[in-house]
């Protein structure tokens, strides 16, 4: 263990220049059958995105709101670990570690952290604030390589570990969607306090890990069949990820517009996207930030290998006959989709002790991005419902 | 009314820009990291493998001389009306090669590539089996060889709406027919070339005299009124699953989301390499012990390189690949109750991975099956693998069925 070294963002102009001039050769071949976003990215949208990627996005910019977050690295176990530290108003609650998924990165919590941290600047109370801990998983954007891939299960002892033994703080409580679930579910049930650990409580607003899904009722029969169908259409990139990570890495890794389009067709496909609008989400330059963290860091192709690392782990399935015994909150948000919330007696079947079930009309996978006030929240009623250790 | 249009002399001819800009694409070429444990190709395609090939590509490889060496056919190309056959109205361009045979009566024999190969995978048994006495073999063996790009591949044209192997076969028989003036002919294919090939033997039955494959793939009906699974079928079935379950990660993103990875694939070069060189490696018969040594046996640079040239100069992997989602949008691979290839059918199956070998009662539940054949050596691309072996037993097979 190292002791945490404060970090700024800065990426070198020659990163920079060398991204431009791949989005500027890029090989425009005009694609026949136009399906709109049917059969993945939209061609013209991606031509507009690419337009303003060369000629409106000021990545010097972005890279200063990001600056404007408490960054650090600190080594845990070998691994270099990029994180957001910011402090609370108040030292007494117990801090958040809030975990990302793909293709996503830190930079989706940018609107909620000082949120949650300081509530007292956004109209709450100042005895409400706790301090927020983001860090990036290990392969992506400033966290270190792994030598071969790692699972969330694997990540989440690490992550254990960091909050104990590096921020020394005695306990947590934990927050995520996508791999951030899954991370946080196994912090819940590996690392709760009454097995030893310091995750005092989740907070999911995906499904990860899960008990028995025997479906029982009519409903559960429904959400099975649609899981069964997004299978089917849906899940092509995760099965190619979780076993042949590098016959992607190469087209990736040489290809900015290509990493746009990659990451483009799951913020389009996952976010509460109106009227096949991307930008009723999201704007172009929130888009471009979040993808620079994968193409201005290299970081595209490891931070796939955690689809590979979770397949090698043994998937995401709770030991047969066990639960998450934790506090538990579900926040359920409509736009979720590709993989929505089952029947709560499903969920009920792998977390025992759902203290907070709040669903919502709008946002998608990208909650804490696409909803930012509405995610805070709930995330805070939940925390307030926490009990005290 | 016959729409068609005779064919036209075609000579692949790229230009000096267009190969200045690969070279210069390969020189900024940005490479992954690679996992620990990769020497076997675990992960997907190997690092040093990969560093090699896109070195030679950048500094050895002579596309010149490899047009030199395929232009040394006669090629063509022909326009099919798609609304002449009851296809989507759009007027195809097909690329084909045509190589006369010997002797006073040669037979017609089209070769169908599949993916990701082209029609250079048939670059070394074309003249085997047109001019057989030239290879120790007899003048009357003969073939008219007729080697087309699939719709969307090398030269031929990208169509606007994807067309699956039943519309292609229509294509390929206006091509044997109308275009090139035979009323019966062979039909010869592996990989997709296979699935047109079967579609080409169900839809024309009455002018294929016979066929030769070396990928089955069709599937039957297994209906109550189908033979039950023998004990080694279901065995057979289980075993392709497992294996398919690791390595359909390409083909499902293909005929779900082709539009997400054909951006970086037509950007790159290196990534052409990446997402293709797997499939050989896996596919071919190499020796995996190594991480590049079997397969650069296998398949020489200069070979592999071909192939990727044709993909990477006419900008086609994209319209290559979707070829997964107009494929299963057909249903092309499904037998009805009682259906079956008629069309005397030989099967010569090449070692392809850790595959256990395919129950010829699997095979005969789809096709009239005359002949089969397991090889002892040679892979999914067998034409470009061992193309004395492959040249010899499609001679050898035709000749049986159609004596």
């Amino acid at each position: 263990m190292q002791p945490p070294r404060p970090f700024t963002i800065t990426i070198a102009d020659a990163t920079l220049d060398a991204i431009a001039q791949k989005v500027r050769a890029f090989r425009w071949i005009d694609f026949p059958a136009d399906g709109g976003w049917a059969y993945g990215t939209n061609q013209d949208y991606l031509k507009a995105f690419c337009a303003y990627w060369l000629d409106g996005y000021d990545w010097r910019r972005w890279e200063a709101v990001l600056n404007g977050l408490p960054q650090f690295i600190a080594t845990v176990d070998g691994h270099d670990i990029h994180y957001v530290h910011a402090k609370g108003s108040n030292p007494d609650n117990p801090p958040l570690l809030m975990t990302h998924g793909w293709p996503g990165s830190v930079f989706e919590f940018y609107e909620v952290i000082d949120r949650i941290a300081n509530p007292a600047a956004y109209g709450g109370e100042e005895a409400a604030g706790r301090d927020v801990i983001t860090p990036s998983i290990p392969g992506y954007a400033f966290s270190g390589r792994p030598k071969k891939p790692m699972g969330p299960r694997a990540i989440a002892a690490l992550w254990n570990a960091f909050m104990r033994d590096v921020l020394e703080y005695d306990g947590y409580i934990a927050q995520g969607g996508d791999w951030g679930s899954i991370i946080s579910g196994w912090l819940a049930f590996d690392h709760a306090k009454e097995k030893g650990g310091g995750c005092l409580a989740v907070h999911l607003n995906m499904l990860g890990l899960r008990g028995d899904m025997e479906p029982k009722t009519d409903e559960e029969q429904a959400w099975m069949q649609h899981m069964a169908a997004m299978q089917m259409l849906e899940t092509a990139y995760l099965q190619l990820q979780g076993t042949k990570p590098l016959s992607l890495a190469f087209a990736m890794s040489d290809s900015p517009v290509g990493q746009a389009a990659w990451i483009l067709e799951k913020f389009h496909t996952w976010a509460d996207v109106r009227d096949g609008n991307i930008e009723s989400v999201f704007s172009k330059d929130q888009l471009l930030t979040n993808l620079m963290l994968y193409v201005a860091t290299g970081s595209f192709n490891t931070a796939t290998w955690i689809y590979r690392g979770v397949f090698d782990e043994g998937g995401v399935n709770l030991p047969p006959g066990e639960m998450v015994r934790v506090p538990t909150g579900i926040a359920n948000f409509a736009g979720e989709t590709v993989y929505p919330w089952p029947p709560r007696a499903m969920v009920e079947q792998g977390f025992s002790n759902i203290i907070q079930w709040t669903d919502h009309d709008h946002g998608g996978h990208f909650a804490a991005f696409e909803q930012p006030e509405a995610f805070t929240q709930d995330l805070m009623a939940f925390l307030a419902k926490v009990p005290r250790a | 009314m016959n729409r068609t249009i005779a064919a036209d002399p075609f000579t692949i001819r790229v230009s000096d820009d267009e190969i200045a800009d690969l070279k210069k694409r390969l020189a900024s070429t940005r490479f992954p990291n690679e996992p620990d444990g990769n020497e076997a190709w675990d992960y997907g395609t190997n690092l040093s493998y990969m560093e090699r090939l896109i070195e030679y590509w950048r500094d050895d490889y002579d596309w010149r001389a490899a047009e030199m060496r395929l232009n040394r056919f006669d090629h063509y190309r022909t326009t099919i009306a798609g609304d002449d056959l009851g296809l989507p109205d759009e007027d195809h361009q097909i690329h084909f090669i045509y190589e006369r045979g010997s002797g006073t009566a040669p037979r017609p024999l089209i070769l169908t590539h599949g993916w990701p190969s082209t029609f250079a995978e048939f670059e070394h048994v074309i003249e085997p089996l047109a001019h057989p006495e030239r290879f120790g073999g007899r003048e009357e063996d003969a073939f008219d060889v007729i080697v087309p790009s699939l719709l969307g591949f090398g030269f031929s044209s990208k169509p606007r709406t994807p067309l699956g192997p039943a519309a292609i076969a229509e294509l390929w028989h206006t091509l044997m027919t109308r275009v090139l003036g035979y009323d019966r002919y062979c039909a010869q294919a592996g990989d997709w070339g296979a699935y047109v090939t079967s579609r080409l033997a169900l839809q024309h039955a009455d002018h294929l005299d016979a066929i030769h494959l070396t990928m089955l793939p069709l599937r039957p009906s297994i209906g109550e009124s189908a033979t039950p699974l023998t004990p080694e079928e279901a065995a057979w079935i289980k075993e392709m699953r497992t294996w398919w379950a690791r390595e359909q990660g390409y083909r499902v993103i293909q005929a779900t989301k082709p539009m997400a990875l054909a951006f970086a694939v037509t950007d790159s070069p290196a990534g052409l390499a990446g997402w293709l060189a797997d499939k050989y490696y896996r596919l071919g018969d190499t020796d995996k012990t190594h991480r590049f040594e079997g397969m650069e046996a296998r398949f020489p640079f200069e070979t592999i390189l071909t192939q990727l040239s044709i993909y990477w100069f006419t900008g086609t992997i994209n319209a290559a690949n979707t070829l997964y989602m107009a494929g299963p949008a057909e249903g092309t691979d499904k037998l009805k109750a009682g259906e079956r290839v008629e069309v005397p059918t030989a099967y010569s199956e090449y070692p392809m991975d850790v595959l256990p070998k395919t129950p010829r009662q699997w095979g005969a539940r789809c096709y009239n099956i005359q002949r089969w054949r397991h090889m002892e050596r040679g892979g999914h691309f067998a034409a470009l693998e061992e193309p004395a072996l492959f040249a010899e037993d499609v001679r050898t097979a035709l000749g049986e069925l159609t004596g």
